[in-house]
């Protein structure tokens, strides 16, 4: 082939830089390609043993986030996230840790709590499946129904490995048509404010919470009109 | 909720009896009715304070499930990468081993236990993120080498902090100036691409060609140091 890539061409490909079509040649060009080795050889043993040295370790970057440095410290991790792209999308991540429930109390869980419309288990209308691992405080049966002013809500469950459940929901209401409900929020919450998972409402107006550990949680739907609230949720054996 | 005083009627409470009124109160909780913190925190300071396996272990059974869904709530978990509970135990132990006494008595109440035990699990989210992050700068090397030259992977190659001082220190003095030293440490300590410094530093490097031709220039310097050399044949 007359169209070996230059050495520049090689360090786009190892710093994925590359145009495919340089990418492609690469891989398929025996003497590119070995010449490509080479770099990469010499160029890896440099990112091993340089790679993310100056960075505050994860904890560090952490307690920096929540304020929990002393000043000096604090100062030095700041000037290294002002000049660093990956502890600054670390800080990010650690910020949305520690702050999510934060944000929420202060945003909407005042909202939320005003408008609560805590759901009513329709005893008599749900199936009675005596070994199905989910059940409301008092009650030992599975495939439940719920009422919420017009709204009907259907929980099951289904086990996917021995300590991780699959939560299926589905919202009816005899004056909507399917699909009203579609992109509504629904929240999995182990205790008030802390949230398991989030999840919206589909086309079929059906919700699902998959890997979901045994323990006992609540079910909020924003409708709109209010928070319909599922409490007292046991999934499994309730053990933790 | 309560405070943390009239605590000596607490200290003298079994372990068991203070777990299950740290679970009543976990159930009160729940139930958005007031609670009582000072069981499940008496619980935190004998584990901390006094290393007391039984409490750590009635800790971990109480928490875990909470300590689970902040991590699956993590945008930076990604299910199935990593077992869920393994991360749970490495939060524990983070807390654990970063919590000696002194720190824990800053702790004024159990909130501020549990957001440091948060914190924790925030960083485990974290190192897994970061080992994520680390292959993937990686995978073009390794793809390239293939079979045929050094194919370690990261764990592997595993250095002391000492010695990668003594590494950058060796690689600066090869260094001809602050803009091949900005390349230098963007590109191999910050795991920035040339585009990207360039995007940062449009200034000092008007074109990304820039870029490339400093970095190309400094290492085949690095090639012909022979103390280098030395380093790079390990």
């Amino acid at each position: 082939m007359s169209s070996h890539v230059d050495e520049r061409a090689l360090e786009q490909v190892l710093a994925g830089e590359a145009p495919p079509h340089v990418e492609e040649h690469v891989t398929t060009c025996a003497l590119c390609r070995r010449r490509a080795a080479e770099l990469a050889t010499e160029e890896a043993v440099l990112i091993r043993v340089l790679l993310r040295m100056c960075c505050p370790d994860s904890l560090k970057l952490g307690e920096w986030v929540a304020g929990l440095l002393p000043e000096s410290e604090a100062r030095n991790v700041a000037h290294h996230v002002t000049v660093c792209p990956q502890c600054q999308e670390e800080a990010a991540l650690a910020r949305e840790m520690l702050h999510l429930s934060t944000r929420e109390s202060s945003l909407t869980v005042a909202a939320r709590k005003a408008r609560r419309l805590v759901a009513t288990l329709l005893a008599d209308e749900s199936p009675s499946l005596a070994t199905a691992p989910f059940a409301l405080r008092g009650a030992p049966a599975s495939g439940r129904q719920y009422q919420v002013g017009s709204l009907r809500i259907t929980l099951d469950l289904e086990r996917e490995a021995p300590a991780s459940y699959t939560i299926f929901g589905l919202i009816v209401s005899e004056a909507e048509d399917i699909g009203h409900f579609e992109g509504l929020r629904v929240r999995l919450e182990q205790a008030p404010d802390v949230e398991v998972a989030t999840t919206e409402v589909d086309d079929l107006d059906t919700f699902v919470f998959a890997h979901v550990t045994p323990g006992t949680y609540m079910i909020e739907i924003e409708t709109g009109e209010g928070v319909a609230v599922i409490e007292d949720l046991i999934v499994g054996n309730g053990q933790h | 909720m309560h405070s943390h005083g009239g605590n000596e009627s607490i200290t003298h409470l079994s372990n068991d009896l203070l777990a299950k009124r740290c679970a009543e109160e976990r159930e009160r909780f729940f139930r958005r009715q007031p609670t009582d913190n000072r069981f499940c925190f008496e619980l935190f300071r004998r584990a901390i304070l006094y290393r007391n396996e039984h409490a750590w272990q009635i800790l971990y059974e109480q928490y875990s499930s909470l300590v689970s869904g902040w991590i699956r709530q993590s945008s930076g978990f990604q299910a199935g990468q990593s077992d869920l509970e393994e991360l749970v135990n490495l939060t524990f132990t983070k807390f654990w081993q970063s919590v000696p006494a002194s720190k824990f008595r800053s702790f004024v109440s159990l909130e501020a236990v549990l957001q440091y035990l948060r914190l924790c699990a925030g960083s485990v989210v974290m190192d897994m993120a970061r080992r994520r992050k680390h292959e993937s700068r990686l995978m073009p090397y390794e793809t390239i080498m293939g079979g045929m030259a050094d194919h370690r992977n990261v764990e592997q190659d595993v250095l002391d902090d000492l010695t990668r001082q003594r590494f950058w220190q060796e690689i600066q003095t090869l260094l001809a100036n602050e803009t091949e030293m900005k390349v230098i440490f963007c590109y191999f300590i910050l795991g920035m691409k040339p585009r990207q410094i360039q995007a940062a530093y449009p200034d000092t490097f008007p074109s990304v060609e820039l870029v490339y031709q400093i970095k190309r220039n400094v290492l085949n310097r690095l090639r012909r140091s022979k103390s280098l050399e030395r380093w790079l044949k390990e």
